[in-house]
């Protein structure tokens, strides 16, 4: 037996195989299906459109406006361990913060996202869905929603669980980590921020985000679109926890075109 | 025994299917599944003994694929095949239903009766037969501490290069040479042993 020889493995089923193949490009353009009403409703929708435009969103080749100064820092840890929000009326131009979600929306989410037996980033989720129920709720709260036709927020949130710390964006597991986030190295006040950064094609436009974890003393992150010759506005949220969700539709740019650009604010608005 | 890239057969370059699964081109994602399907078949059979866990592998491997171009833009590509992508995925797919298998396991062992007949086909035992002798050979290769056994896999089962296989683990690609020394350095008393 020699064990530095491959042992021969039966190849597919030739019939089989295609199956799986066509399977998988149903698939693929059955995912691609809902990037594909965002024009035809965006149309429909005009005003919708415009109202969001005001707050967030700028025309390639537009100057780009200063930074919005930084908004309230986190706020203490309520009794049963949720982080209270800051008042919405408080928020700059450009917040995506939409005030506190309530526990039971947050664990029946939860409960979905844990279902994801993978982060978008590759990590692993070693929780089941009824982890929900005790977990440890850490930071939960409504944003704006950006890129889904006829949705206007959405909820984010991070907890804890006895298998790990998890950030979800509605159902959809963005990162996890060890319960205490010790596996999250590298960050100081140099290196204040990681994340991943999120590029998709919607409509005529490019939605940026991206999800993030950071070191205590950021109280903010901001995300702006940039492209040859502009940017979009800021578009930004409070971080109570060390960790988050950000980011901006620009409309008329494609994906090729546009870059990103993320920075981490302290509770004085001093970029980090 | 050593390998090297030249003893491969040369393939062609996937920088042009890269880019079109960039611009979520879903037909790219059938040929992506041409190319690469037994390879990550193969990979998955003999890293779990068993065609039926491999076949379920290779579904979501690709799936999987494909949501991580829907979700963010992975760059140009690396080495000029997606085949280490690929088995990076397929890696974690893997490790993902080791839980789900060892449940599956202990419920078998606890039921007082079997739950199927087992099939006689002449391509059923086939497969049995190709089942066994992979897991002898995984037998015979658990000596090896896991990390190493899983760079052996990949280098000289799956036929990555060096610099591919570092990328699957997410370790230089000096850490993997020296792993498949040690590995080779304990080899020959797992030859003897297995005879």
């Amino acid at each position: 037996m020699n064990l530095l020889k491959p042992p021969p493995v039966e190849k597919l089923d030739p019939e089989y195989a295609e199956e799986l193949r066509r399977a998988a490009v149903r698939g693929a353009y059955k995912a691609l299906r809902p990037k594909k009403w965002v024009p035809v409703v965006a149309a429909a929708c005009g005003i919708a459109v415009i109202a969001v435009g005001a707050v967030l969103l700028d025309r390639p080749g537009s100057p780009s406006p200063a930074p919005t100064p930084a908004g309230p820092g986190p706020t203490a840890t309520q009794p049963n361990g949720v982080i209270a929000e800051p008042s919405p009326k408080n928020l700059p131009p450009g917040s995506m913060d939409l005030g506190a979600a309530g526990a039971a929306d947050a664990r029946a989410a939860a409960r979905k996202c844990l279902a994801n037996k993978q982060s978008i980033d590759g990590g692993i989720n070693r929780s089941v869905p009824a982890d929900a129920d005790t977990a440890d709720l850490r930071d939960i709260r409504w944003i704006k929603s950006f890129g889904t036709p006829g949705k206007t927020r959405s909820l984010v949130q991070s907890f804890t669980t006895t298998h790990g710390w998890y950030l979800c964006l509605d159902t959809e597991l963005l990162k996890t980590s060890k319960p205490d986030r010790s596996d999250v190295t590298g960050l100081s006040r140099t290196s204040p921020i990681v994340g991943i950064n999120l590029k998709g094609q919607v409509g005529n436009g490019v939605l940026e985000e991206y999800a993030f974890v950071t070191i205590p003393e950021v109280a903010r992150v901001e995300l702006r679109v940039t492209w040859k010759g502009g940017a979009s506005p800021w578009s930004s949220v409070t971080v109570p926890d060390r960790a988050g969700y950000v980011a901006a539709l620009q409309p008329n740019l494609k994906r090729d075109d546009a870059t990103v650009e993320i920075r981490a604010l302290d509770r004085n608005g001093k970029v980090l | 025994m050593t390998w090297s890239r030249a003893d491969r057969p040369p393939t062609a370059p996937d920088d042009d299917l890269w880019d079109a699964l960039r611009r979520q081109e879903p037909e790219a994602l059938g040929e992506l599944f041409s190319r690469y399907a037994d390879a990550v078949h193969a990979y998955a059979v003999r890293h779990t003994g068993s065609y039926a866990y491999a076949d379920d592998a290779v579904q979501a491997t690709f799936m999987t694929a494909w949501r991580q171009f829907g979700r963010s833009d992975p760059g140009p590509l690396q080495h000029g095949s997606a085949k280490p992508w690929l088995l990076t995925i397929a890696r974690n797919e893997l490790r993902n239903t080791v839980r789900g298998r060892r449940r599956l396991t202990q419920f078998l062992l606890r039921q007082p009766a079997p739950l199927h007949h087992p099939d006689h086909a002449e391509a059923v035992a086939a497969r049995v037969d190709s089942e066994q002798h992979i897991r002898a050979v995984r037998a015979a290769l658990a000596a090896l501490p896991a990390h190493e056994r899983e760079t052996v896999e990949l280098v000289y089962w799956a036929e990555l290069s060096l610099a591919e296989a570092a990328a699957v683990l997410g370790v230089a690609e000096g850490t993997v040479k020296a792993r498949l020394s040690r590995a080779r350095r304990r080899l020959p008393a797992l030859l003897e042993e297995n005879r």
